[in-house]
Order: C-alpha cells, then sequence, then structure tokens
C-alpha cells in the first residue's frame, strides 16, 4: 500500500516536473538584482555604513555621560556662587550711571554727594560667599569728590576742581569701562607704598590714595605733604 | 495513447531535468567544494555582499516563479508576487536569523504574499485560469499540439482544478522540496493536515493523470487485441 503510493508519487512528481519548466522572466531577474543591489552600500559606503551602528552608539555613551556629568556638577555647584556674578554686573552697570552725571552736570557738586558703588572684581572673585557690595569709592572717584566738593584736605580750589571735573569723569569711565583695568588698579595701590614710589610723583599719589582708601587719612596726609613739598609741579591727577 | 503519454512525460522529464536549474544547479564557494549554505549567503549579504544574494537567487528564483505562477494561475500576478517575494526579502535581510532552513523561510514569505493577494482579489478560488499553456490548450484542438504538450496541458489542468489548499502543498512538496514537517511550518497547519492534504493532492493528480490516458488507452485496446496471438 505503502509502495504504491510512492510510485504514485513518484510518477506525479515527474509528471509535474515535465510540465511544469518555467523560468523566471530575465526582466524581474534584472529587477530583483537591480534592488538588490541598489539598497546595499558598496564600497566606501559599504565601510562606513558597517561603522554606523557602532558609531552612533558610541556617540550615544558619550553624550550621556557628558550630560550626566554636567548635571552632577550643577547639583553639587554651590547655589550662593551664582549671586558674585550678579553683582558685578550691576557694579560694573552702575558707574557708568554716575559718570554720565558727573558728566552731564558738572556744575551740580550738590548731585555728586552720592557715592558710587564699586565693587573689586579680585574681591569678588576672591570671596565665595556673596558680600555686600562695598561702599568704599575708588581713589580717583574719591578725589574728584572731594574736589568738588570743596573738601578742606585737597589742595585744589574749588575752581580747578570744576576745571578737571570732565577730566576725572572721562579717566573713571576708562577705569570702569572694564572688570581688568579695575583689578590693575587694585593691585597697583595695594604695591603703591612699597619700594621706591617716592621716585616717581605718580607711584607717591597712588600711594596716597591707598592710604586714604585704606583708612590711614593722617599718613596719606603726610605723604601728600611731602609729595607737594619734593614735586611742588606735581599737579594731582583727578 | 497512455504509453504514448507515460513516455512522453519520461522523456520531457529527462530533459526538463537536464534543462532545469532547479536544486542541482548550486553555487559554489572560490576554492571550496562544498555548497554555500543558503543561509550563509543570506547573512553575508545582509553584511552587504550583493555577490551572494545573487548567488541565492539564482538558486530559488525559477522555483520561487514556478510555485507562484502555479498558484495564481496568471503571470503578471506571479510576476507581482514574485518581486514583492524578493522585495520582502531584501528589505527583511537584516532581521533574518538562520533559525530555519533558508527555503522554509522564502516559501513562509510567498505564502503569505499569496494569501493577501487572495484576500485582497478574493477571486482566486474559482477563479478563471490566466495561463497561456492552458490557454492553447482550450483554443487549438488536439491535432495541432504534440502529445507531449497535450500530456502536460493535461496535467496542469488538472493541477489548477485542485483546491487551492491541496495545490499549495503540492507545490511546496515539488518545487521548494519541502517535507511535510516543513510545509505545515509554512502553511500554518497541523502536520496531518499537510500530510493528507498532501496525500489528496497526489491522488487526484494521479487520478487526472489516469482518467486522460483511460479514452485513449480504451481506443487503442481493440488494436492491441487484435495484434496479439489469439488464447
Amino acid at each position: 500500500m505503502n509502495q504504491q503510493a510512492d510510485n504514485d508519487s513518484k510518477l506525479v512528481a515527474d509528471a509535474y516536473r515535465a510540465s511544469s519548466n518555467e523560468a523566471a522572466p530575465e526582466t524581474l531577474n534584472r529587477a530583483v538584482l537591480q534592488q538588490a543591489s541598489r539598497v546595499t552600500p558598496t564600497g566606501r559606503l559599504a565601510t562606513l555604513y558597517s561603522w554606523c551602528r557602532p558609531l552612533a552608539f558610541a556617540a550615544t555613551l558619550v553624550i550621556g555621560v557628558a550630560l550626566i556629568y554636567d548635571i552632577q556638577n550643577a547639583l553639587n555647584e554651590p547655589e550662593v556662587l551664582t549671586a558674585p556674578a550678579d553683582k558685578m554686573l550691576r557694579d560694573t552697570v552702575t558707574p557708568p550711571r554716575y559718570d554720565s552725571q558727573q558728566t552731564a552736570a558738572p556744575a551740580a557738586p550738590a548731585a555728586q554727594t552720592t557715592k558710587p558703588t564699586f565693587a573689586k572684581p579680585q574681591r569678588a572673585a576672591e570671596s565665595s560667599a556673596p558680600e555686600p557690595i562695598t561702599s568704599k569709592p575708588s581713589a580717583a572717584v574719591t578725589d574728584a569728590g572731594a574736589g568738588s566738593a570743596g573738601n578742606a584736605r585737597a589742595k585744589p580750589t574749588l575752581q580747578e576742581s570744576r576745571q578737571f571735573a570732565p577730566q576725572a569723569a572721562s579717566r573713571k569711565l576708562e577705569m570702569l569701562r572694564s572688570d581688568a583695568d579695575s583689578a590693575l588698579v587694585t593691585d597697583a595701590d595695594t604695591d603703591a607704598c612699597a619700594g621706591t614710589y617716592t621716585e616717581s610723583p605718580e607711584r607717591w599719589w597712588r600711594c596716597v590714595q591707598y592710604l586714604r582708601t585704606s583708612g590711614e587719612p593722617s599718613a596719606a596726609d603726610t605723604e601728600w605733604r611731602q609729595l607737594q613739598a619734593a614735586y611742588p609741579d606735581f599737579a594731582a591727577p583727578d | 495513447m497512455s504509453a504514448t503519454l507515460g513516455m512522453s512525460l519520461h522523456n520531457a522529464e529527462t530533459r526538463g531535468r537536464e534543462a532545469l536549474p532547479r536544486r542541482s544547479a548550486v553555487a559554489y564557494a572560490d576554492g571550496m567544494s562544498v555548497p554555500v549554505d543558503d543561509s550563509a549567503l543570506m547573512l553575508r549579504y545582509a553584511d552587504g555582499d550583493v555577490a551572494a544574494f545573487e548567488t541565492l537567487y539564482r538558486r530559488h528564483n525559477d522555483s520561487l516563479y514556478r510555485y507562484v505562477l502555479r498558484l495564481s494561475n496568471n503571470r503578471d500576478t506571479a510576476a507581482d508576487l514574485f518581486q514583492e517575494v524578493w522585495s520582502k526579502i531584501i528589505k527583511s535581510r537584516h532581521r533574518y536569523r538562520p533559525s530555519a532552513k533558508f527555503t522554509t523561510y522564502l516559501y513562509r514569505v510567498a505564502h503569505n504574499a499569496f494569501i493577501d493577494h487572495v484576500r485582497r482579489n478574493k477571486r482566486y478560488s474559482d477563479g478563471p485560469a490566466d495561463d497561456p499553456d492552458l490557454r492553447a490548450s482550450t483554443a487549438d484542438g488536439p491535432d495541432a499540439e504534440t502529445e507531449k504538450s497535450m500530456a502536460r496541458t493535461q496535467f496542469l489542468r488538472a493541477l489548477n482544478d485542485l483546491p487551492i489548499e491541496q495545490r499549495d502543498t503540492f507545490l511546496l512538496h515539488e518545487e521548494a522540496a519541502l517535507t511535510v514537517e516543513q510545509i505545515a511550518k509554512v502553511t500554518g497547519v497541523p502536520h496531518e493536515t499537510a500530510k493528507s492534504r498532501l496525500r489528496y493532492a497526489v491522488n487526484k493528480l494521479r487520478a487526472a493523470m489516469t482518467a486522460y490516458a483511460g479514452p485513449a488507452s480504451d481506443a487503442d485496446q481493440p488494436v492491441q487485441q487484435d495484434q496479439g496471438p489469439p488464447a
């Protein structure tokens, strides 16, 4: 029975093979093979394509790690560190407003009694905690304010002060334009009374300024008198 | 006539086996004596080796074309299905995993494509055949046909008369050389169902061959009896 079935199966299979001998049309063959080669990159593109996946994975990994690191740094960073930057920004903006008042109305000394607030960038950078803005004016501003207000210690007369007021304003503006300039002035003031400062009237003058701003007015006056004696032709810059 | 049919089928079969590439036309790897496995070729193609795909394609293109042609009985439909199947194979090359024989994978895709096509058109259950071979037999008289082509036409007509499930099973067995188990996997039916479908298909085709040969043998019978010696 099984042998009969096998014989029938073989006979039918032979008949089928004899009856069906079509081949795929060449147009179809070309179309399929063209499609197969079209979707497959060749040459350098194939090499690049083979690197696409690992490169994409590596890039994703690097970006992810960098992002996590950045987020962790941002979380660990103390919040107060952002405060000095804001203050510095305000400080750099505030003085020109004062200077513009000075320039626009040089003949109104009463309006200049308001002392400008000016924080030294170096101090701001050194202190990690936010501090109140220092109320100490810079030497140039103090001198200008003292001259225009008729300070008794200032040698120039009121008329001379008025004459020098616009120049002082422009100098202050230059000083305040950049934090770097302010930092340089501060360093110069610190070292003003060191070494052979009496050899140059400008350095001596800076020493006087430094002593005044550092809370030693009597020493500053002494130095100022000695300076005037040594250099009588020296005119104190505003 | 029966002897003529059998002889013509035998001769055609012999010539056909020589002419058809079928499973004997396999590609060999460079410098190797064993053919490269279909799955390995497919994996190489997934890595960008177009030549591997061409080898794979040449192995299976004709048998797959005959499969969809005999299933659909329409050359245009067969061409569309053929391209659709290979297009799916090409597009899914990166997802291919050699978990089963590649032929099983290929014909499962083809089977599903045909089923989708039938569902879209709903005209293949009893639809008219558009096979030029079958049309030629109805248009021309028997005298215009050679015996070989007559036998071929009759066999194909019998094949076309099979229910589509049995025809599918028979074609998977003959064209893809799948076992009953593999046919069951491709068509998604139990093993016994596939086995019975194949058995029914073979029996019906065998019966059709006998029926075609029957009247002719009856017509030849008296001549043979006349020529034979009396008992």
